[in-house]
């Protein structure tokens, strides 16, 4: 390759990898609030594609109750208000070596002192994990937790 | 007494700065009208500056002029033993030429070593293989996840769906107890 | 231009003591303001955060650069605070009050804060009131709120001071200000 050539070529793959290495050092959380009830068969056509996942519960009503998305450095907190008061604190930790997003996650609700959930937990990017079982208007709270970061 | 929902949780986060920005203008602007918990809010405040007040008078009562004396007699104190002093001077002054240095005589000694256990106690043909490293404990796995670690207040069930493949932490509130 | 902590600690770990003596004179008011809110007594606090310099020093080759310096001393200087608060409740006491004496407890000079003679008593009997009431906590609760409100720390960089979870943070250090908004219901 001709050195003219080999100049513009090298920049484009040193801003290449860059915009790449900057890609992956955000993590997209996203935090869905669903109200699951026994009072009607209504199902919030906003979740189907978590339906299967949902089905699992044994409800048979489920709406779409809260949705955020936020894009967080790796080490930083995102927090989520919940139906309730409650709010959730969502830390991702690390992109562990088998391709999975760790998370620090605590859930806070009402006056307590002590979280009423305090975990570690790595779940695969684009995967979730369910926080569900408190009571809220006659059903109970679902909230899915998803990450999503660049490879 | 009033009470707030939002209080003493979100407003000692807020006081000491442990919520991002969103919530955090949330809160403000909660706090900024309601009157528990600009109550809550002073009280902290008026915590932090009593505490920090009374450990900076102390502090400015404390002498500093001899700190770093202090610190290096004690690390000197701690010096090496003296048989270890002993083997330094050996090794750099006393030794002659001929001998071999430590390195040497460590390779030595292990080699006499694993000779005599070898021939002394030969290994049985039937000796397990060592142990892997034993996995990080995982409270609940699947494709979708895994939990490291997990306390809550609550009582708490966590299990996986086989069907569709979701980890969950079921977190029971105390007067229903007919799910999971 | 003031070195890094992370320089510093590399230079100690090649011997140099002159490093050391910066980093200690970088953190000593830290390390004594910690331990005197856990022991309130100054020549303790003082022997307390020059013992958790030496131990530092000592082990310095053990220091992973991941973590950061403070967290690390400040964890040894509570550890020892703890200790010696262990061991200074099992010795009989000689003085009335332990910490009140001459040593430099709390009692050792007025507060020079207001130049109003009755002010100034009004604010050194606050100030041993707060003390007293720093001394009524648990260890656990003294060092979350120390670590706190005096040196303004994180949840996540207390959490790695005392080995404990961001929870464990945020529940001792709610209980520990409710006992001293109890304590001190008729200052606040």
């Amino acid at each position: 390759m001709k050195r003219s050539r080999l100049v513009p070529f090298c920049f484009a793959s040193v801003l290449l990898g860059t915009f790449q290495a900057i890609a992956g050092e955000m993590v997209e959380l996203r935090i869905e609030t669903v109200l699951a009830t026994d009072s009607s068969k209504e199902f919030d056509d906003r979740l189907r594609d978590i339906r299967p996942q949902l089905n699992e519960f044994r409800f048979s009503s489920y709406r779409l109750v809260q949705e955020e998305r936020r894009r967080v450095n790796w080490g930083k907190q995102a927090d989520f208000s919940l139906p309730g008061g409650r709010f959730l604190q969502v830390v991702p930790t690390e992109y562990t070596t088998d391709a999975r997003i760790a998370l620090k996650v605590m859930l806070m609700e009402g006056t307590t002192p002590t979280p009423l959930v305090d975990t570690r937990l790595s779940i695969r990017n684009h995967g979730m994990v369910f926080v569900a079982g408190r009571r809220h208007q006659g059903g109970t709270l679902i909230i899915r937790i998803g990450a999503v970061t660049d490879e | 007494m009033n009470t707030c929902p939002r209080s003493e949780r979100v407003v000692a986060l807020f006081h000491d700065d442990e919520l991002d920005s969103p919530l955090r203008r949330e809160v403000a602007s909660h706090v900024a009208g309601c009157v528990v918990c600009t109550r809550t809010l002073a009280a902290f405040e008026r915590v932090q500056e009593l505490v920090a007040q009374a450990v900076s008078e102390q502090l400015e009562e404390s002498d500093f002029s001899n700190f770093w004396e202090g610190v290096a007699s004690r690390i000197d104190q701690q010096a090496p033993p003296s048989w270890r002093l002993w083997l330094q001077l050996w090794r750099e002054r006393l030794r002659p030429a001929w001998m071999p240095g430590t390195p040497v005589w460590v390779a030595t000694t292990a080699a006499l070593l694993v000779t005599t256990v070898l021939v002394f106690h030969p290994p049985a043909k039937d000796s397990p293989l060592p142990l892997p490293d034993p996995a990080p404990t995982v409270l609940a796995a699947n494709d979708q996840a895994q939990i490291e670690s997990l306390s809550s207040t609550a009582t708490v069930f966590l299990w996986n769906e086989q069907e569709g493949n979701a980890t969950v932490i079921w977190v029971g509130d105390d007067y229903e107890g007919d799910r999971p | 231009m003031e070195s890094s902590d992370w320089e510093l600690v590399r230079r100690c770990k090649e011997g140099d003591r002159q490093a050391f003596r910066e980093l200690v004179e970088r953190y000593q008011r830290k390390t004594v303001a910690i331990a005197l809110g856990m022991l309130h007594d100054r020549e303790d606090a003082l022997e307390v955060s020059q013992e958790a310099f030496a131990k530092v020093f000592t082990n310095i080759q053990q220091f992973k650069e991941e973590a950061s310096f403070y967290t690390w001393l400040y964890r040894i200087v509570v550890n020892l605070a703890i200790d010696r608060q262990r061991q200074k409740s099992r010795q009989p006491l000689l003085d009335d009050d332990q910490g009140n004496g001459e040593s430099g407890g709390v009692d050792a000079t007025p507060a020079a804060m207001n130049s109003d003679p009755y002010e100034q008593v009004k604010d050194k009997e606050l100030g041993d009131r707060i003390r007293m009431a720093i001394a009524e906590l648990t260890p656990a609760h003294k060092a979350v709120i120390l670590l706190r409100e005096v040196e303004g720390l994180s949840y996540e960089e207390i959490s790695e001071i005392l080995q404990c979870s961001r929870g464990t943070v945020m529940s001792r250090l709610h209980y520990a200000r409710k006992r001293l908004q109890s304590l001190l219901r008729h200052d606040l």
